[in-house]
């Protein structure tokens, strides 16, 4: 099964538990990308983090997603023949 | 003259769940879709196929000579798919803005299919040489973007970027004697020029308006000239392709760059159009009329979160809930979102619950997909404060892309309307002057349309107003403070006239 990333984000109160971290950290499937003091970047399997986010109900999962600028200018979406 | 190839298929459904039910859905939203229903049943029985429909159903509505047919229903009061032309379409969402009109998409196997090469076809024909140079004086305009439509309803048309001597050359297959719409887009220190039905001969020549800092604007008309101080004390974040760092009219106190790969302190604009130096711009900007530009809150101190990578046009929603992070930690008091799109995470809504938890106001821009649904993650409010963009016509010069975004409803005001391009519904909590808005871009000033622009002008007077509001100011950063300003923001707001799903609480000032 292919890795992607996905954002782990902790919503309880305080920091984020060391043993969290321990615990995620200790995992050799999932790979820690990038980190803050609320969030984990997370480059694992779906079957991996969704098992993962089951287990702490304190964290949330999403998977890394592009936003774009809000463009008002008009598109080409054929090229005139 | 309207054909039948003219004609689309649209799914027509409220804004959320494909029933017109609950606190959403309006009595007026509700009453179309049932009339809709009614004259679907009498002229062709509920259980109507597609494949059998004769083409019976014609159905007026609200817009004056706006037809559309109801091919079939889910339930009375739920979805329809109906056909109508995409102007129809247009002049719907108008007149039902409570409503959702989305295409009809057919979905295919995932197989390789040939490209049409319309460019290498098209490269053997006719060329339609265009020039841009200044109004002014005559000299030629490099570097601006062009866009030629032949067919706007389906968006069939050719682009591309003027070279030193101001020149593009666009070659169309076939001689092609109109252009139904031509936009330019100059990269600064002109407006951008809009004119339908262009008559093509062997060459166009077309003349930009340069920009005058002197011209009264939207920002200008409702705003006026900020005074030196308004501002002061209060810290906004802007979350976008960075501030250029070295535009004599910006001071930018600090910020970061969470892109990943990227210089941490990098957080200047990142190479493309100058998208967060013009949002920084109308909050902060320290210029003085007319040698230069001022936002609403000079005195504000401006930091840029960059989450828009160098020559990137997308953003990582894990760089972007990082840079509100960032935000909080920096003590913003408000957090300026001028981006979206895409489906809602749970990532970013935390990271913006947390924002205001901590007592920073998150204010987001509804998107520019021409009135459809407001997008993620402005759709997200609370907790975010979602914008919808207005105009005023004679605020922007004729000729310009502010013509095009005039559009029905207008306001008790009737010089006012919700720009054609703003997302509106039950999610909008403010709307803003966003068409036609002059301010700073790298090495100039440009102006821009979108909610991008309407959203900084309710950060710049938030942070107006947040600065002239001391027992707000002074409060511990909890909930209870963000809480306190929006509501001195929606207080502020007067009602324009445009109904709720297309302005909230009305417009700031």
């Amino acid at each position: 099964m292919d890795k992607s990333r996905f954002i782990f984000r902790f919503r309880g109160t305080g920091p984020i538990p060391s043993d969290d971290l321990e615990r995620i950290r200790a995992l050799p499937e999932v790979d820690i990308v990038d980190s803050t003091s609320r969030m984990l970047l997370l480059q694992a399997t779906e079957e991996d983090v969704k098992s993962l986010a089951s287990a702490m109900p304190e964290w949330v999962l999403s998977p890394e997603q592009t936003v774009s600028l809000p463009d008002p200018r008009p598109k080409i979406l054929e090229e005139a023949k | 003259m309207t054909t039948n190839k003219d004609v689309q298929q649209y799914v027509l459904l409220p804004v959320r769940g494909l029933r017109a039910q609950g606190r959403t859905a309006s009595a007026e939203m509700r009453d179309f879709l049932i009339d809709t229903a009614t004259q679907f049943v009498a002229a062709a029985g509920p259980r109507l196929h597609l494949a059998s429909f004769a083409g019976a159903m014609v159905k007026p509505v609200s817009a004056p000579g706006l037809k559309l047919r109801v091919v079939d229903s889910i339930a009375e009061d739920g979805a329809k798919l109906v056909e109508m032309t995409p102007q129809e379409a247009t002049a719907l969402r108008e007149g039902q803005p409570g409503l959702k009109l989305v295409p009809v998409v057919y979905y295919y196997p995932q197989v390789q299919r040939k490209k049409i090469e319309a460019r290498t076809a098209a490269a053997a024909g006719p060329k339609i040489r265009l020039t841009l140079v200044s109004k002014a004086d005559g000299k030629p305009i490099a570097d601006a973007k062009v866009v030629a439509f032949t067919d706007f309803a389906n968006r069939i048309g050719l682009g591309g970027t003027t070279n030193a001597s101001g020149i593009i050359d666009l070659a169309f297959g076939v001689m092609t004697k109109k252009l139904e719409r031509l936009y330019v887009y100059p990269r600064r220190n002109f407006w951008p020029f809009f004119k339908k039905n262009v008559a093509v001969t062997s060459g166009v020549k077309i003349q930009l308006l340069p920009v005058d800092l002197a011209f009264t604007d939207g920002l200008r008309q409702f705003y006026g000239d900020a005074p030196d101080n308004a501002g002061a004390q209060v810290k906004v974040g802007v979350i976008d392709s960075g501030i250029a760092l070295d535009h004599p009219d910006l001071t930018v106190m600090g910020g970061e760059n969470t892109v990943q790969g990227e210089a941490v302190n990098d957080f200047g604009d990142n190479g493309g159009e100058g998208h967060g130096t013009h949002v920084g711009g109308i909050i902060a900007a320290r210029g003085k009329r007319p040698g230069g530009m001022r936002g609403l809150a000079p005195a504000a101190s401006l930091f840029s979160f960059r989450v828009f990578g160098q020559g990137a046009d997308g953003a990582s929603n894990f760089a972007i809930a990082k840079a509100i992070d960032r935000a909080v930690q920096s003590g913003c008091d408000i957090i300026n979102m001028s981006l979206g799109g895409g489906p809602p995470d749970d990532a970013t809504r935390a990271a913006m619950e947390d924002a205001l938890a901590a007592g920073s106001l998150v204010i987001v821009a509804s998107g520019n997909d021409d009135r459809s649904p407001v997008s993620f993650p402005a759709s997200a409010s609370p907790p975010a404060i979602a914008v919808s963009a207005m105009g005023c016509k004679g605020t922007f010069p004729a000729g310009t892309t502010g013509d095009d975004a005039v559009a029905k409803p207008f306001g008790t005001d009737k010089a006012n309307f919700i720009a054609a391009f703003s997302n509106v519904g039950p999610e909008i909590d403010l709307t803003s002057t966003g068409v036609g808005i002059i301010s700073t871009v790298p090495g100039g000033y440009l102006p821009m349309d979108g909610t991008s622009m309407a959203t900084p002008a309710v950060s710049g007077f938030a942070a107006k107003l947040l600065s002239q509001t001391q027992n707000i100011l002074t409060m511990p950063r909890t909930p209870a403070r963000a809480n306190a300003l929006a509501q001195a923001l929606f207080a502020s707001a007067k009602l324009m006239g445009f109904g709720p799903n297309l302005e909230g609480q009305g417009f700031p000032k």
